[in-house]
C-alpha cells in the first residue's frame, strides 16, 4: 500500500503536467505556425488550405473526386476543412479580417467557399481574379462574375424549382402569382421548409421579397439596409398565406423535410433544390410521379463560389486548383455525378452527354446575395411569419 | 536529568501534513483545471459577450459597444420573450408528468408484488438505452399525422384529419421528453423508496395506520428530498435540451436551446445567443441551488 501511495504521489503531478501541457497545446490558435510559411511567390507551392461549407454532396465532390485528381496531377497537397451548412462562416470571415487588420502578410486560408455576400463586403478581403491567372475563367458566363465583382470564381450551380405530383396536377403553375393562387385554391397541399433550415425554403420567401422589392436593387449591388424596409409587405403576404399551407402553417425542417412530405404524399407541391430532387428521383427516394418545373420569374438559385483571400500564402496553387475545377472534365463530375448540379462554365463548353441531363428543364434562375440579407431575412421571417399571432 | 529522557524528538507531523496536503492538492488539481478551462472561462466569456452590443450602419458595417441592450431585447422582443416562457412551461409540464408517472411506478416496484410488477421492473428501463435522436425520429413516424397511430385509428373508423397535431407542436416535445426521462426518474425514486425501511412501514401498520396514512406521513416525507433532486436534474435537462425540441417542436415559439443555435449560426447574432445562454444558466441556477443545498445538508449529517 505504501508503495502504491508513493507512486500515486509521484504520478499525480506528472499527470497534471501532461494535462496542462495538452490543454495549452490545444489552446493555441492553429494559424501561423504552418511549416511552409516561408514559401515565396516564385517557389512552387506544395500545399493548399481550403475551407468549404454546404451539404455533404459538396464535401464528397471536393474530398472524394476533385482533390485526389488535383493532388496527383499537380503534386500539391490539399488540406480540406469542411463545415456543414455554412455554420461558422462568420467565424472564418472574422478570422481572415483579423489577420488583415493585424497586418499579417501570409494568412492561413488559401481558398474559401461561402455565401456570395461575403466576397463583396466592404472589407474587401478577396483577390480580384481574372483569366490571366485562371485561363478557364474565360469559359464562365460574365454575369456570374459580375455578380460578385470578380471577387470569386463560380464553379457549380443549382436552383430552387417547384416539385409537383403529376398524378394530381396536370397543369402546374407557370408564374409566382399563379403558384400563390394555386396554394390558396388547394389548402394544405403546399409546403416550403423553414428558411433557417435549408435554401429551398429561403427561395420561396425570397421570391415573395422580390415581388415587393425590385430585383435590380440586389443584383450586383452592395448591401443596403434601406432595401429591407420593403420586406414588411412580403412578410405580411407570407403570413396571410400560412392558413393555406401544410397543416395551416407547419414548415418542415430542412430541404429534406419538404422532400419527405412529397414522398409520403402529404403535400402535392413544394419548393426543392434542382440537384437534390434530381438525386432523389434517381435514387428512388422520390416517386417518379414527382416532376420538376421552373416558374417565371425564376426562383432563386445561383452559383457556388470559391474566393481567394488577399493574403493567401499559396496563391499559385489556389489558382491552379480553380483552373482545374473549371476544366470541362471536372465540370462533368458536377453535372453527371451525385451532385446533379449545373456547371460553372457555360453549357456550350460541356460535352453533349452532360448537357442532356437537364434537357427541357429551365436553367435560368435569379440571384440572392445572402450574407447579411440572408441572416436578416431568416430572423425576420421567424419573427414576422412563424411567430406572428 | 531524568526528564530529558522523556523529551521526545520533535514529531515529523507538520511535514507529513504538508505532504498529504500537497497530495490532496495534486488530486484536486485535474478537476479544478477541467472546471476552469471548460466551465468557468466559458461562463465568464458568455457573460461578457452578452453585454456586448453590435450596431450596424446602413452599408452593413458593424460597430461594437458595451450595454444591456441584449437583455432588454430578451424581455421586450415578443419572439424572444415567448421563447423563454415557452421553455419554462415545457420544462414544468414535462417534469410534472414524469414525476407523477415515475412516482407511481416506483411505488408499485417498492411495495407491489406479482407478475405484473416483475414485468414492469424489467421493461421500464428500456428508453434509457435509446439515444434521443433516434427516439425523436421514432416519435415522428409513430405520432405524425398519417403516421403509425393515425393510420391505426383510421383503420378502426376514425375520420381522416381527426388526429390532433402532435409532431411539430409542443405536445410532441412533452411526450418525447417524458418518454426519455421516465426511466431515469424511476430508477432514482426507486432507490429513494428502498431507503425507507420495511420495519418502519410494518410498525405503522401494526398500530393501525391505513395505507394512505402510511404514504402521507411516512413514505412521502421520507422520499421528498431525493424526489426533489430528481426533479431538479430533469428540469435542467429539459431547459437546456436541443435535439428533441429541434426535431419535434413547432416553428415558433422555440425552446431556448433551439433559438440559441439559430441566433448563433443562422442569424449571426452571437451576442443575443450568449444572452440566451446566460438566461438558461440562470434558470438552471435556480434549480441547482436547491441541489447544492441538499448536498451540503447531507455532508453535515
Amino acid at each position: 500500500m505504501n508503495g502504491l501511495a508513493f507512486w500515486l504521489r509521484r504520478a499525480v503531478p506528472v499527470v497534471v503536467a501532461l494535462v496542462v501541457a495538452a490543454a495549452c497545446g490545444g489552446g493555441t490558435p492553429t494559424g501561423g505556425s504552418s511549416p511552409s510559411a516561408g514559401s515565396s511567390a516564385t517557389a512552387k507551392d506544395t500545399e493548399l488550405t481550403f475551407y468549404s461549407g454546404g451539404d455533404t454532396n459538396v464535401q464528397d465532390l471536393h474530398e472524394k473526386q476533385v482533390i485526389p485528381g488535383f493532388q496527383s496531377s499537380s503534386g500539391v497537397k490539399v488540406t480540406f476543412t469542411f463545415l456543414e451548412h455554412g455554420t461558422g462562416a462568420q467565424g472564418i470571415y472574422d478570422r481572415l479580417k483579423a489577420q488583415r487588420d493585424a497586418g499579417k502578410q501570409q494568412w492561413d486560408i488559401d481558398l474559401w467557399e461561402a455565401d456570395t455576400g461575403y466576397y463583396t463586403r466592404p472589407d474587401d478581403l478577396f483577390l480580384t481574379i481574372s483569366d490571366k491567372d485562371i485561363p478557364n475563367l474565360a469559359k464562365v458566363p460574365k454575369a456570374e462574375l459580375d455578380f460578385v465583382n470578380n471577387k470569386a470564381v463560380p464553379y457549380r450551380g443549382s436552383s430552387v424549382v417547384v416539385a409537383y405530383n403529376s398524378d394530381k396536377i396536370a397543369n402546374p403553375p407557370q408564374t409566382f402569382d399563379e403558384l400563390i393562387s394555386w396554394i390558396k385554391a388547394n389548402p394544405g397541399k403546399f409546403a416550403y421548409n423553414e428558411p433557417s433550415t435549408g435554401g429551398s425554403g429561403d427561395a420561396f420567401v425570397i421570391a415573395m421579397i422580390y415581388k415587393y422589392s425590385d430585383y435590380s436593387k440586389y443584383n450586383g449591388k452592395p448591401f443596403s439596409a434601406d432595401n429591407e424596409k420593403d420586406w414588411d409587405q412580403a412578410f405580411a403576404a407570407l403570413r396571410d398565406l400560412a392558413p393555406s399551407l401544410y397543416q395551416k402553417g407547419v414548415y418542415p425542417k430542412g430541404n429534406a423535410g419538404t422532400l419527405d412530405l412529397l414522398n409520403r404524399g402529404e403535400i402535392s407541391m413544394g419548393t426543392v433544390w434542382s440537384d437534390q430532387a434530381t438525386q432523389a428521383l434517381a435514387g428512388g427516394t422520390l416517386p417518379k410521379t414527382i416532376k420538376l418545373t421552373q416558374i417565371n420569374p425564376a426562383l432563386n438559385g445561383g452559383a457556388a463560389y470559391i474566393g481567394v483571400p488577399k493574403g493567401s500564402t499559396h496563391k499559385q496553387a489556389a489558382f491552379a486548383y480553380l483552373n482545374y475545377l473549371l476544366d470541362p472534365n471536372q465540370q462533368k463530375l458536377i453535372v453527371q455525378g451525385a451532385m446533379a448540379g449545373y456547371p460553372g462554365i457555360d453549357w456550350q463548353y460541356m460535352p453533349a452527354d452532360a448537357r442532356s441531363r437537364f434537357a427541357g428543364a429551365d436553367k435560368e434562375f435569379r440571384y440572392w446575395p445572402g450574407g447579411t440579407y440572408g441572416s436578416d431575412m431568416q430572423r425576420l421571417w421567424h419573427e414576422k411569419v412563424a411567430a406572428a399571432k | 536529568m531524568a526528564s530529558t529522557t522523556f523529551a521526545a524528538p520533535p514529531r515529523p507531523r507538520p511535514r507529513r501534513l504538508d505532504r498529504s496536503r500537497l497530495a490532496g492538492l495534486a488530486l484536486v488539481a485535474p478537476s479544478l483545471l477541467y472546471l476552469t478551462v471548460f466551465v468557468f472561462i466559458p461562463v465568464v466569456k458568455a457573460i461578457t459577450t452578452s453585454f456586448t452590443v453590435r450596431d450596424r450602419d446602413n452599408a452593413g458595417n458593424y460597430s461594437y459597444r458595451v450595454g444591456t441592450d441584449n437583455y432588454r431585447a430578451i424581455f421586450e422582443t415578443e419572439t424572444l420573450r415567448d421563447n423563454v416562457i415557452f421553455t419554462v412551461l415545457i420544462a414544468v409540464i414535462s417534469v410534472a408528468i414524469v414525476f407523477a408517472l415515475a412516482y407511481s411506478i416506483a411505488l408499485a416496484l417498492r411495495f407491489g408484488k406479482g407478475p405484473a410488477v416483475r414485468f414492469l421492473s424489467r421493461i421500464y428501463v428500456i428508453p434509457l438505452f435509446i439515444p434521443s435522436v433516434i427516439a425523436s425520429y421514432a416519435m415522428i413516424t409513430f405520432l405524425a399525422n398519417h403516421g403509425f397511430v393515425d393510420g391505426l385509428l383510421q383503420r378502426v373508423g376514425f375520420p381522416d384529419e381527426s388526429f390532433p397535431r402532435i409532431v411539430f407542436d409542443w405536445k410532441g416535445i412533452v411526450i418525447t421528453q417524458v418518454w426519455l426521462s421516465l426511466p431515469f426518474m424511476t430508477v432514482l425514486l426507486s432507490s429513494v423508496l428502498l431507503e425507507i425501511s420495511d420495519t418502519l412501514v410494518e410498525s405503522a401498520r401494526d398500530v393501525g395506520a391505513s395505507s394512505w396514512q402510511i404514504f402521507r406521513h411516512i413514505v412521502l416525507p421520507l422520499s421528498a428530498p431525493g424526489a426533489l433532486i430528481g426533479i431538479t436534474f430533469m428540469f435542467l435537462g429539459v431547459v437546456g435540451g436541443f435535439t428533441v425540441p429541434y426535431l419535434l417542436g413547432p416553428n415558433a415559439p422555440q425552446m431556448l436551446g433551439v433559438s440559441m443555435v439559430y441566433y448563433m449560426t443562422n442569424y449571426f447574432e452571437p451576442y443575443v445567443a450568449s444572452t440566451q445562454a446566460v438566461v438558461i444558466f440562470l434558470l438552471s441556477l435556480v434549480a441547482a441551488i436547491y441541489y447544492v443545498r441538499q448536498q451540503f445538508k447531507r455532508e453535515v449529517r
